[in-house]
């Protein structure tokens, strides 16, 4: 009922859109930019960049707008979507990538404890996060907070499955031993 | 597969968004604009480079028409429209806008129609009636129309059977013969050698066959050349024909209902001026006015279902007069013409951006133009279009 009636409410307010309404605009500005300027800071560990990418994603929402269909996906996923596909374009172009395979067997990862993690702020992470080399940040974010598969991750950029799978495992590592050093910093 | 660190991260990161208040609604706004401005030059550009070959292609064309007009007009200019037996057959718009077409056929001249009891003659027979007429010796100097009567084997018949009189003839040197073979006509050619054109008048004074040496009633030849001073004139009429308009229609969507219509249009408005130079004379030029104008309106939307649109709107247009031209003469127009418009129409949406659309309009003309045309006659104006619009 609850997913029928955000359907709705996600359909009416692309509607508006389409037809030009301001108010509508605004609605979907306001409802989605945390949203869309955290994909762009996780993507791009700038937050003056990241500011100015949200700026073109919401171009780019608001352009295709009546594309968007509800009964596919949410609007957030939708717009999700376009802004993801923004930052991987963003980064194309700039020439940040730069896949290389790991093999993973000889990489220990030794994942930081749930009590301790909770202790560690979100800023924190955002920044280890957006520490993480272009490459590895990109196919961490895709795979687990955009719920990406190996396969989808591959093809938006064009690279293997076992070569996402390995970056994502590299970044894993990274950022375990980044937590790890500030819980052991902070005597968490 | 995801970790609990995975997953920790994103309820992390998801708690993150919850909690950031960013964005700034007013500059994202402004933002956007621009890069509507920027895209709505990337539309309007070959928009208006297709309007401009439109246009292109319409003077061009209407050039190769004054081309023939201008052709006619400098030999041609005065028309006997006042002699009173002249009636020629030939369609009005033949001897405006085609006159190379007389010359294609110069073994069909034209008949003349002779009004009430005359009878009817073409040229061709007029020509061989007169070819036993008395031999003309050879006009040097302006004649009168008491002249002997000129053998018409002098004078090439291809050129006959014509309403025109030359121009040139009139100030530079002009020969007037008169004859008489029923009608009255005039003919006309060009002296190969070019010094000077001659023109031949026949007015009808006798009946038919015979030859008149006394004075023709319907002579519309010049006596006195001279005395005859193009410019001063006693009266001018205009007969203005209704504008032709084509032009492109941009609308820019400000809310869901207000829609801003702009464009550009391009405007020909075409009259006759006739000159009434002495009671047997007139002279005719075609003038062009070529006006480019810009229309802002602000639409607002009544009612709209699916792909069709009722609205009502009103706005103004301002029109600049790019090019203008009587006759042979380039005229300048430096006045704008700034006019209200109120309209409702109907719009059918076919994709998105494009639309077809219907609207009756009336418009006032607030603005005094230079030059007389179909508007400065009538500033008030009801009419309707029909268009393709570009949506942005």
């Amino acid at each position: 009922m609850k997913d029928k009636n955000l359907a709705n409410h996600d359909a009416l307010l692309a509607a508006k859109c389409t037809k030009g309404d301001n108010r509508a605009r605004e609605q979907l500005y306001k409802d989605y930019a945390a949203r869309v300027y955290m994909l762009c800071m996780r993507y791009t560990g700038d937050s003056t960049l990241a500011e100015d990418l949200m700026q073109d994603s919401f171009i780019r929402i608001f352009d295709n707008i009546r594309k968007y269909d509800s009964n596919k996906a949410s609007l957030k996923t939708w717009i999700s979507h376009i802004t993801v596909n923004l930052l991987i374009d963003h980064l194309r172009r700039n020439k940040k990538f730069t896949f290389v395979s790991i093999d993973e067997q000889k990489l220990d990862i030794v994942e930081p404890e749930y009590n301790s993690l909770i202790h560690v702020p979100q800023d924190v992470i955002l920044k280890m996060i957006a520490d993480l080399p272009d490459s590895k940040r990109t196919v961490f974010n895709l795979y687990c907070l955009e719920n990406y598969t190996h396969k989808e991750i591959a093809e938006l950029l064009g690279i293997k499955e076992n070569t996402s799978s390995s970056i994502l495992y590299k970044a894993r590592v990274i950022l375990a031993d980044k937590v790890n050093a500030y819980i052991k910093e902070k005597g968490l | 597969m995801k970790t609990d660190f995975d997953k920790y991260i994103s309820d992390q990161i998801q708690n993150i968004e919850d909690n950031l208040r960013v964005g700034n609604w007013g500059k994202f706004q402004t933002r956007y604009a621009r890069h509507r401005g920027v895209k709505m030059v990337r539309i309007i550009i070959p928009v208006v480079a297709a309007a401009s070959a439109i246009i292109v292609l319409l003077l061009s064309g209407i050039n190769r028409i004054d081309n023939g007009i201008k052709r006619i007009d400098d030999n041609y200019l005065l028309i006997a429209e006042n002699a009173p037996t002249i009636r020629t057959e030939v369609p009005a718009f033949r001897k405006v806008f085609m006159p190379s077409l007389r010359h294609q056929e110069p073994t069909k001249p034209d008949t003349f129609h002779i009004p009430d009891s005359q009878p009817q003659i073409d040229a061709e027979t007029l020509i061989q009636e007169n070819v036993d007429a008395p031999k003309f010796e050879h006009a040097t100097k302006k004649d009168s129309i008491h002249q002997p009567i000129p053998s018409y084997d002098y004078f090439d018949a291809d050129n006959d059977a014509t309403a025109y009189i030359p121009k040139k003839s009139l100030s530079i040197s002009s020969i007037g013969i008169s004859g008489s073979q029923g009608l009255v006509g005039y003919s006309q050619f060009d002296m190969p050698f070019g010094a000077f054109q001659l023109r031949t008048s026949y007015a009808e004074e006798k009946p038919r066959g015979d030859i008149s040496h006394e004075k023709p009633r319907d002579s519309i030849l010049v006596d006195k050349p001279d005395n005859i001073v193009l410019g001063e004139t006693e009266e001018v009429k205009y007969r203005h024909l209704p504008p032709i308009t084509v032009g492109v229609s941009l609308a820019i969507n400000f809310t869901q209902r207000l829609v801003l219509i702009t464009g550009l249009d391009y405007s020909l408005y075409l009259s006759e001026k006739k000159e009434v130079i002495s009671p047997d004379k007139v002279r005719i030029e075609r003038q062009q006015l070529h006006y480019l104008g810009l229309p802002f309106r602000l639409n607002y939307t009544i009612y709209s279902k699916k792909s069709f649109e009722w609205y009502a709107g009103g706005g103004f247009k301002v029109d600049k007069c790019i090019y203008a031209k009587s006759g042979a003469e380039v005229l300048k127009e430096s006045n704008f013409l700034l006019s209200a418009l109120l309209t409702t129409g109907i719009q059918y949406n076919i994709t998105r951006n494009f639309s077809i659309y219907c609207e009756p309009y009336c418009s006032y003309l607030f603005s005094d133009t230079g030059l007389p045309s179909y508007r400065s006659e009538k500033p008030f104006e009801i009419s309707a279009s029909l268009g393709i619009r570009v949506n942005l």
